[in-house]
């Protein structure tokens, strides 16, 4: 079984021609897809108060301090939800489903979550609450999307 | 909020009576009291004047506000007290004197002073008041020297609640050690008294008076200066020291006695001078021989600012009722034959003719969920002579069903409009569908956060989260499959529903296929064209229409802290953004989750359904296996009947319009489900987007 939907020769866990992320125009969040280009994890923590939150915001939800500050983390985390989705809702997906999608709470973030795929084969138990780490996924198209691994 | 009660303070027994008789001629209510300055008993001679409040809310009154009428009380006695009237002699009217508590005496000596304050306070306006008093007085006719001012209606007949001049202390403060701690046992109150400006001296008895005893009228005193005074009681400041805010409120009174200003900040205030040697213009006037009897009610009605109303009714509770109901023919998505619009247009005109309007009677609008069907158009297509309102609920899909409704309310309870459409038309067909992520390159924003991982549809976020909610409370798949056979079992009686004629089996349920696990196609609404329409109106004119009106008993909307985080970052995780709504729901209908008799619960998935329920009050998290059953959920026997003409899943997706139609007609009694004696129908619009909003009617 390979990590990627059960098809060795993919190197993305889902087909190409799903949409690409791309940062914000008005630079709201372009640090955070330029760590991920790096292969690092990074959110926001607010300077003033220490208030983590994502996605990015022009200001701190807690103190309104304006322009939080990025912050790395480990790219650890527990699975707090998933789903197995099996009817395809873009036209990429055609033969794509079933595929595994999770939410996982990130270490150290003060509970900030992230969305993404589960690796490995699409129909595996799921636990709730399991590690999980991020796995950088390069896309040829030029942008990384941040999948995750039960942890070993 | 704070809870206002209104009286009014007189200085003679046919005050009291002009302000029930002007009450009963408000049809019945009257003030909540009259609080009336004199001796409390015939004997009571030599005692200060006490204080005999006729309230429409006696026991209230004995309870809890006796306090604050022995603070009020002690106040007027201290004013009384510190001119020393009590003790003047000579010059002053020939009614006053040491003595000058008796009534009888009183009485006595000027028997055609039968309205006539028995005792005079030796105060004095300002001058230019004072010249108006005067100019008022030659020409009006009147005997008694204090106005009553009726600030505003109750409901109640006027007994009286006696207060025993034993409370009324010869101290000011004193009187409010023990009125106080009653007070702040009752809901933690604040006292306001204001004085106004002596607009006019005049008479307060109507001619039904002449035939009271003359005994009966006399043995008040003081207080001439005060024309009217309000009593504004607050409800709302827990353990505030109450006492120590008498003190600060009668220290800041006290100096100015003596010369200067006071009153309230409104008012221009009464300059308070020293006058023993004055004899009071009303009865100056009084002396010249005008006949006692012939008076008029000169009672105006207080123009009562936003303040004084009562807060707690200040809501679109049953000023409202839904009146008309039109819906078109609900098709297939993409089997509409007409266009979106002119759906729109054929539902607002059956609504109409549901409720004997003519379409040009319609002077608002409102919708939700952006829909594309423009009040003006919609307005300049109509010929509607005048739009006075114009709206759409900001925000949510499917959760502003319900807003609508109460944003509609709401226009006419404030008098912008006084009847209001809303509508919603859908041809997903026409314009693309809600289950579809756009066939973009490339996205930015929140969305890039899940799109790019095939996470997208409304189905697949609200999955997330009801399975996070089945996992923390050991929810299974029964309490879906539930809810949706439910769903299902009222389309079998419903012949405008989609699947009327298609019930659907436990079996059938299990082998569906997943669209997103634990989503089974029957989890899902369906897609439809189609449009609905619900038209409201005030409570004055939805009596004289064709059809029972269903009454707003409530409405409520928004969104609980963060709910709008992307990324899956709401804070509260697995709920349907109900936890704020339903409590606000609840304490302006007045009523509790039983009381509901029946409930549309909007039903994007079967997911959000059960955790609505919850919400709601109807059942305990922990409980939802057990409460969630098919027995439970259905008409006729069921302990919660749930969309009772097939729902979203079933009947059709108008994006809740269609439920709000119903719980409609569930109080109207015209449901192909009808619950039997349903009153109170409440309906969930949403749910898990942001804004949601929440409707209760009733019969």
């Amino acid at each position: 079984m390979s990590e990627h939907g059960g098809d060795e020769s993919k190197k993305t866990y889902l087909p190409e021609g799903m949409p690409a992320p791309a940062a914000s125009r008005d630079g709201l969040d372009g640090e955070f897809y330029a760590a991920a280009k790096r292969h690092e994890l990074m959110v926001q923590r607010c300077a003033k108060c220490g208030t983590f939150q994502f996605p990015a915001e022009w200001i701190c939800h807690k103190c309104h301090a304006f322009d939080p500050a990025w912050h790395r983390v480990s790219g650890r985390g527990r699975i707090y939800s998933w789903e197995r989705v099996w009817h395809p809702a873009h036209p990429a997906l055609k033969n794509a489903c079933p595929y595994l999608v999770v939410v996982v709470e990130l270490e150290g973030a003060g509970g900030v979550r992230m969305v993404g795929n589960l690796l490995g084969d699409a129909m595996q138990d799921v636990q709730f609450d399991a590690e999980v780490e991020a796995i950088f996924e390069d896309h040829p198209a030029g942008h990384t999307l941040i999948q995750w691994r039960v942890a070993g | 909020m704070p809870r206002r009660l209104e009286f009014t303070v007189t200085t003679c027994a046919g005050g009291v009576e002009a302000a029930k008789r002007l009450g009963q001629r408000r049809g019945g209510r009257a003030i909540d009291g009259v609080a009336r300055l004199g001796p409390v008993d015939g004997d009571d001679r030599d005692r200060p004047p006490g204080l005999v409040v006729h309230s429409a809310h006696r026991e209230l009154l004995l309870r809890s506000w006796r306090g604050l009428f022995a603070r009020l009380a002690a106040l007027v006695t201290w004013i009384v007290r510190r001119r020393r009237i009590g003790n003047r002699k000579n010059q002053m009217h020939d009614s006053v004197r040491s003595r000058a508590m008796d009534r009888k005496s009183a009485l006595l000596e000027n028997g055609q002073h039968v309205p006539v304050v028995g005792q005079h306070v030796g105060v004095e306006f300002p001058d230019a008041l004072r010249a108006r008093d005067m100019r008022q007085m030659l020409e009006q006719e009147r005997g008694d020297a204090v106005a009553l001012m009726l600030v505003e209606d109750r409901e109640g007949d006027l007994g009286v609640a006696g207060i025993r001049a034993a409370e009324v202390a010869p101290h000011a403060d004193e009187a409010l050690r023990p009125g106080l701690p009653e007070g702040r046992g009752q809901s933690d109150v604040v006292v306001e008294v204001e004085f106004r400006q002596a607009r006019e001296v005049g008479v307060a008895q109507i001619a039904a008076h002449r035939k009271e005893p003359a005994m009966d009228r006399s043995g008040t005193e003081s207080a001439e200066v005060f024309e009217q005074a309000r009593l504004v009681v607050g409800v709302d400041r827990a353990d505030e020291n109450l006492f120590a805010a008498a003190q600060s409120y009668l220290g800041s009174v006290s100096p100015e006695i003596g010369g200067k200003v006071f009153g309230s900040h409104r008012d221009k205030g009464i300059t308070i001078a020293p006058n023993p040697g004055r004899i009071p213009s009303a009865c100056r006037a009084h002396r010249r021989g005008c006949d006692p009897h012939r008076v008029r009610a000169t009672a105006k009605e207080q123009r009562t600012d936003a303040m004084s109303e009562n807060k707690i009714e200040n809501t679109i509770k049953d000023k409202v009722a839904i009146v008309g109901l039109g819906e078109t023919a609900y098709y297939k998505r993409g089997q509409a034959p007409v266009s979106e619009f002119r759906l729109a247009l054929e539902a607002i005109i059956r609504a109409c003719d549901d409720a004997g309007l003519r379409p040009a009677e319609i002077d608002g609008i409102a919708s939700y969920s952006n829909d594309r069907n423009d009040s003006v158009r919609v307005a300049t297509a109509l010929g509607l002579p005048d739009l006075r309102f114009s709206n759409m609920f900001w925000g949510g899909g499917g959760g502003g069903g319900s807003g609508a409704i109460g944003n509609a309310a709401a226009a006419i309870v404030a008098g912008f409009a006084t009847t209001v459409i809303v509508y919603r038309a859908l041809a997903q067909g026409q314009f693309g569908r809600f289950g579809q992520t756009p066939a973009v390159n490339q996205i930015s924003g929140p969305a890039a956060y899940t799109w790019p991982y095939g996470m997208s549809t409304p189905a697949q976020w609200i999955a997330l989260r009801t399975r996070r909610f089945m996992h923390e409370h050991r929810v299974g798949q029964d309490a879906l499959a539930a809810i949706a056979m439910a769903c299902y079992h009222h389309a079998q009686f419903n012949p405008r529903a989609i699947m009327c004629g298609r019930p659907l089996t436990r079996a059938m349920y299990d082998e569906s296929r997943w669209i997103v696990e634990p989503f089974h196609l029957y989890d899902c609404c369906m897609e439809n064209d189609g449009a609905a329409a619900v038209i409201l109106t005030s409570r004055e004119r939805a009596r004289d229409l064709k059809q029972r009106p269903a009454w707003v008993m409530a409405a409520a909307q928004g969104s609980d802290y963060r709910q709008g985080a992307g990324a899956e970052n709401l804070p509260d995780y697995s709920t349907s953004n109900f936890k704020t709504l339903a409590p606000r729901l609840y304490a302006m209908a007045g009523i509790e989750p039983k009381d509901v008799d029946v409930a549309q619960v909007y039903e994007n998935f079967t997911g959000a359904v059960m955790t609505s329920i919850v919400e709601h009050g109807f059942c305990h998290p922990d409980e939802v296996m057990e409460f969630c059953t098919l027995e439970n959920l259905t008409w006729p026997n069921g302990r919660l009947p749930i969309n009772t003409s097939g729902g979203n899943l079933a009947e059709c997706y108008m994006h809740g319009l269609e439920l709000i139609i119903e719980a409609a007609r569930q109080v109207r009694g015209t449901s192909t489900c009808q619950v039997k004696d349903a009153e109170i129908a409440l309906v969930a619009s949403g749910p898990m987007v942001a804004p949601v909003s929440d409707l209760i009617l009733h019969r």
